[in-house]
């Protein structure tokens, strides 16, 4: 009893003998962070000449017209190749798009019998569309400027986002290959997107892919796939280019398949979207995409 | 002309190429969201059907790579396994897979039938669909199987639900300890004591074939390793050494035994031969050598070691040779296992005061620690490389209290730590292979 006794009394002392001292020196602190403000008697401060900065209204007056001169004259070059392109496009329309869109339900069920129809349909168009260019070619050098204007004409009536323009203006001078810019050959696959649309499209399908990090060999796991979109910019089919029979491959590669469908799901906010609004006129080179996905953030392809 | 067509068929070639090609890096790391409808019941046998059901679900959701999508949510019901889902129904609620299922009784033959499909929603594909058959008393046990199926096919890797762990048990308090061999499901469930408490145990391990345990006890105060035949509970020395023996671990075949043995003050590393009772010397150095564990191949061993002045790992052939060491960081290592997949090595370390669990690469890279506390020790691997259980021992206070252990399991990312329910505190845990 003594004992407890005792220890209870020296416990107390203690604390109170801590907050005695620790109290003081925690407000002290406080008083000392309080800076005493620095006084200036600014009589004394003399401003020279060259402190004295003149009126900066003459710079007023130069910009304005330097604006005005360069946007006018851009406006109507990037847009002429645009009526050489729209006439393929519509004979392709009719066997790809048309069901699809309004029974979402059926569609998922028709997906896979969907994917090898498909499959067969794509080298037809290839060979129809190639002589085509050659000839439009000849008949865009052949034809007034009037007709060409009137065709523009009809195009700006179509919403153009500032996007387009880089890749307008990066055709605009280069009127002796249209038909490279219109088919997208190998050379120029970069084409019609820029490359913050690219960007915009990689995240979105990146925030709809899920894959566990854990498993072994994850970094080796880069996963090639094929998306048929149509021109609603919803999602035919997708196949698997390299699929193996590494089990652990193969989860990674359904997730990756998986992902273009939940982006799909998403209505206006899909990924593909971008594409059926921004550029219909170059369906012909986005309705397959070739996507390669890694799960490694950063991942090297 | 000629000219002409040559550039006509080039031009063909090159369009046929064309595409548009986007490059995707980097991905979510979230539980996978899945739907699972209570198992249909084909007869009135309802709570079963929801018992295995919440079994699948557990399992699954433990592993920390799933989710279960709120059942309150589900818009189609199922009145059997063979009507095909409305993928858009299950879509809408962001369920990325959907697992049906369905049970059935023979209560004259006593035995029970479990079937499931396993649905990708968004691809709108069939992914897995199985029967299993067995004996009514052993439900958990399919249950298991059926979350190891699921499992094995959404991720590619091997379930590890059909599993047991073999630990020590500890009642009492810090001067009275009470230790005894304990064995249970690795969800907790299932649990059974194989001793008394009568005599400390420590570190119990499985054999490949789960039909003995061998673990170290001062039974009749004489500490050494001895084995107990897990069918009838009966236990035997392994072999007659002169020498403290202690640290035992099976090979991968099962046909030997690698463990530490102390002689004269110095300790080194022995491997026994179950069938033919030849001892042979691994190491040969004053430091102490202990710890031991065999590589899945059972061609090498890694132990620690306090050679270099502290404890550290070192690898060395099971045909002999010197050592080579693989741990260099700060702090001192100690039990090393050989990860199931033969790609990492986990440890405990003690650094700074305080347990750490990591994992290195068996070159002694890519060193990680996983976890840490005032005191955690005794990783093991689950049978697919993939998750760690170990226990972790919180201290005492200076009037006595605390001291509570318990087992936890961990992914090897060092994410989904979770606590594994016992009734006692529990330490020194042993995952099996698959059942």
């Amino acid at each position: 009893m003594n004992r407890s006794f005792l220890c209870s009394v020296l416990l107390h002392v203690a604390v109170i003998g801590l907050l005695f001292i620790n109290l003081p020196a925690f407000m002290r602190n406080r008083a000392e962070m309080v800076a005493v403000p620095v006084y200036i008697d600014l009589k004394d401060v003399q401003i020279t000449a060259k402190t004295n900065l003149p009126p900066a209204k003459t710079e007023k007056k130069k910009t304005p017209p330097k604006e005005e001169k360069p946007a006018p004259q851009e406006k109507p070059k990037p847009i002429a190749p645009k009526p050489v392109q729209t006439q393929p496009e519509k004979k392709e329309v009719v066997p790809i798009s048309d069901p699809a869109p309004k029974d979402a339900a059926k569609a998922v069920d028709t997906k896979p019998v969907v994917k090898p129809v498909e499959a067969d349909k794509k080298p037809k168009t290839p060979p129809v569309s190639k002589p085509k260019p050659v000839q439009q070619e000849k008949k865009v050098k052949d034809t007034d400027w009037d007709s060409l204007l009137a065709s523009v004409d009809a195009v700006k009536k179509k919403p153009a986002p500032m996007p387009l323009a880089q890749d307008e203006k990066e055709t605009a001078g280069d009127e002796m290959n249209p038909a490279q810019k219109t088919t997208g050959a190998s050379g120029l696959m970069n084409q019609p997107l820029t490359v913050s649309e690219r960007d915009l499209i990689a995240s979105k399908l990146r925030d709809c892919w899920n894959v566990d990090a854990g498993r072994e060999g994850i970094e080796t796991m880069i996963v090639q796939l094929r998306a048929f979109i149509g021109r609603d910019g919803r999602v035919r089919g997708v196949k698997i280019l390299n699929m193996n029979d590494n089990p652990a491959f193969r989860s990674v590669a359904e997730s990756a398949r998986r992902a273009i469908y939940i982006c799909d799901n998403k209505g206006d906010e899909s990924p593909f979207k971008i594409l059926s609004e921004q550029h219909p006129e170059t369906y012909d080179i986005w309705k397959e995409l070739f996507l390669r996905f890694n799960p490694v953030d950063g991942g090297i392809f | 002309m000629k000219k002409f067509f040559l550039c006509l068929f080039l031009m063909l070639g090159l369009a046929a190429r064309a595409e548009l090609q986007i490059d995707v890096s980097g991905a979510k790391r979230e539980p996978i969201p899945v739907a699972i409808p209570y198992f249909i019941s084909t007869d009135s046998n309802n709570k079963l059907a929801r018992q295995i059901t919440d079994v699948v679900v557990a399992d699954l959701e433990r592993s920390g790579l799933f989710r279960l999508v709120d059942r309150d949510a589900y818009i189609q019901r199922f009145t059997d396994i063979d009507t095909k889902p409305t993928f858009s129904d299950w879509q809408v609620i962001n369920a990325h897979a959907l697992v049906q299922g369905a049970v059935s009784t023979d209560p004259m033959r006593g035995q029970i039938q479990v079937s499931f499909r396993l649905w990708d929603v968004f691809a709108g594909t069939q992914m897995e669909a199985q029967v299993m058959t067995t004996k009514e008393n052993m439900w958990r046990k399919m249950a298991h199987m059926v979350a190891d199926s699921l499992y094995e096919r959404l991720t590619g890797e091997k379930g590890y639900f059909n599993t047991a762990v073999v630990f020590v048990s500890e009642t009492g308090g810090q001067k009275k300890r009470k230790k005894r061999l304990a064995i249970m499901d690795q969800d907790g469930e299932n649990l059974k004591y194989l001793t008394d408490g009568k005599w400390l145990v420590m570190t119990p391990r499985f054999s490949p074939d789960m039909k003995e345990i061998a673990y170290f006890s001062f039974k009749n105060g004489k500490p050494k390793v001895y084995l107990m035949d897990l069918a009838t509970n009966q236990e035997r020395e392994l072999g007659d050494f002169k020498g403290m023996t202690f640290a035992p671990r099976f090979s991968p075949d099962g046909k030997k035994m690698v463990l530490s043995l102390e002689k004269g003050g110095n300790t080194e590393i022995y491997i026994y031969d179950l069938n033919s009772k030849n001892m042979t010397q691994l190491t040969n150095h004053p430091a102490i050598d202990t710890s031991p564990t065999f590589s899945p191949d059972g061609k090498r061993v890694v132990f620690s070691s306090d050679r270099s002045g502290r404890q550290n790992l070192y690898i060395v052939p099971v045909s002999g040779g010197e050592p080579v060491r693989i741990s260099f960081g700060e702090g001192s290592y100690a039990t090393p296992v050989w990860s199931p997949r033969g790609d990492y090595i986990a440890f405990t370390k003690i650094w700074k005061g305080n347990f750490h669990i990591g994992i290195m690469r068996t070159d002694g890279s890519g060193e990680r620690l996983i976890t840490s506390g005032f005191l955690v020790d005794s990783p093991t691997w689950a049978p697919n490389g993939r998750t760690l259980m170990f226990y972790r021992k919180e201290p005492y206070s200076s009037w006595g209290f605390g001291g509570a252990s318990s087992l936890y399991s961990i992914d090897i990312t060092g994410y989904n730590e979770q606590k594994i329910k016992t009734p006692h505190d529990a330490s020194a845990p042993f995952w099996s292979g698959q059942l």
